[in-house]
């Protein structure tokens, strides 16, 4: 069992180190670069989702009829 | 058993994408990505007259074949067929949120048809829609993001400048498509 687990974290190790990690060139980027990716690496849709009614509902407001007729050209566009 | 594994990758590319992308990329498992297929090659069917579906369809794959050749061309880890197998995976997976929108848009056609109007009712749905699609854009940039990540193994630099790449030769083919009257929203 020990072994087994022992094999286990050394398999998830060496799925996780098959990408480098990346580095942005200055370490300040590469800092707000990881803190940012860690919202996209779980659950994305926690956030996308409520930016998306939210930049759809300013859409509406900024430009009103033409965000509507938006929505009628992708409805005919599939 | 490649429905399962199709299905738990699927919700795993919603819940955990990263992770869920990066066994994609390694596991490459084939005979899941058969049901991405067969459920575009359903869309064209469903989804539009007898007319046109092949001529959709034809365009659909063309378009699939191109990123493929386009991504397999690009300097990456690895010998050639591994990355051709990891980007065919990977890519195919990519996918997903595409046949969910373009699935849910025929679903609305049929029960709210289009034109919109300005009542409460259809400015309701407009917010509903245009949040529904854009959710389902991001999602897509990024599994595109995480399919060059994981198949061609590079940093963020040279993702963005691959991806601007692809967008710059894909812009006119997709135009190309549209003029053509083959597509008016590309499936890719």
């Amino acid at each position: 069992m020990k072994q087994n687990t022992k094999e286990l974290l050394k398999e998830h190790l060496r799925e996780i180190n098959i990408v480098e990690p990346n580095d942005l060139g200055i370490p300040q980027l590469t800092l707000i670069y990881r803190n940012m990716n860690v919202f996209f690496k779980t659950a994305p849709f926690l956030f996308i989702v409520p930016l998306s009614i939210l930049g759809a509902a300013l859409l509406l407001f900024l430009f009103g009829y033409l965000a509507v007729r938006i929505v009628s050209l992708l409805q005919y566009g599939f | 058993m490649s429905t399962i594994f199709f299905l738990r990758r699927t919700v795993g590319l919603i819940f955990t994408p990263y992770a869920t992308m990066r066994k994609i990329s390694l596991e490459r498992k084939m005979g899941e990505i058969v049901w991405i297929y067969c459920l575009t090659i359903l869309y064209f069917f469903i989804g539009t007259s007898v007319h046109v579906w092949v001529s959709g369809l034809m365009g659909a794959l063309g378009l699939f074949c191109l990123s493929i050749f386009f991504l397999s061309l690009l300097p990456a880890s690895g010998t050639y067929i591994q990355r051709l197998k990891r980007i065919i995976a990977t890519w195919s997976y990519t996918l997903v949120p595409t046949l969910l929108w373009f699935y849910s848009t025929l679903f609305f056609y049929y029960i709210i048809p289009p034109p919109r109007t300005t009542s409460i009712l259809g400015i309701s749905f407009s917010i509903f829609y245009i949040a529904f699609s854009a959710s389902l854009f991001v999602w897509k940039l990024i599994l595109i993001y995480l399919c060059i990540r994981f198949a061609l193994r590079v940093q963020l630099y040279r993702i963005l400048y691959y991806l601007l790449l692809y967008f710059a030769i894909s812009l006119p083919i997709w135009l190309a498509l549209y003029m053509a009257g083959i597509s008016r929203i590309p499936f890719v």
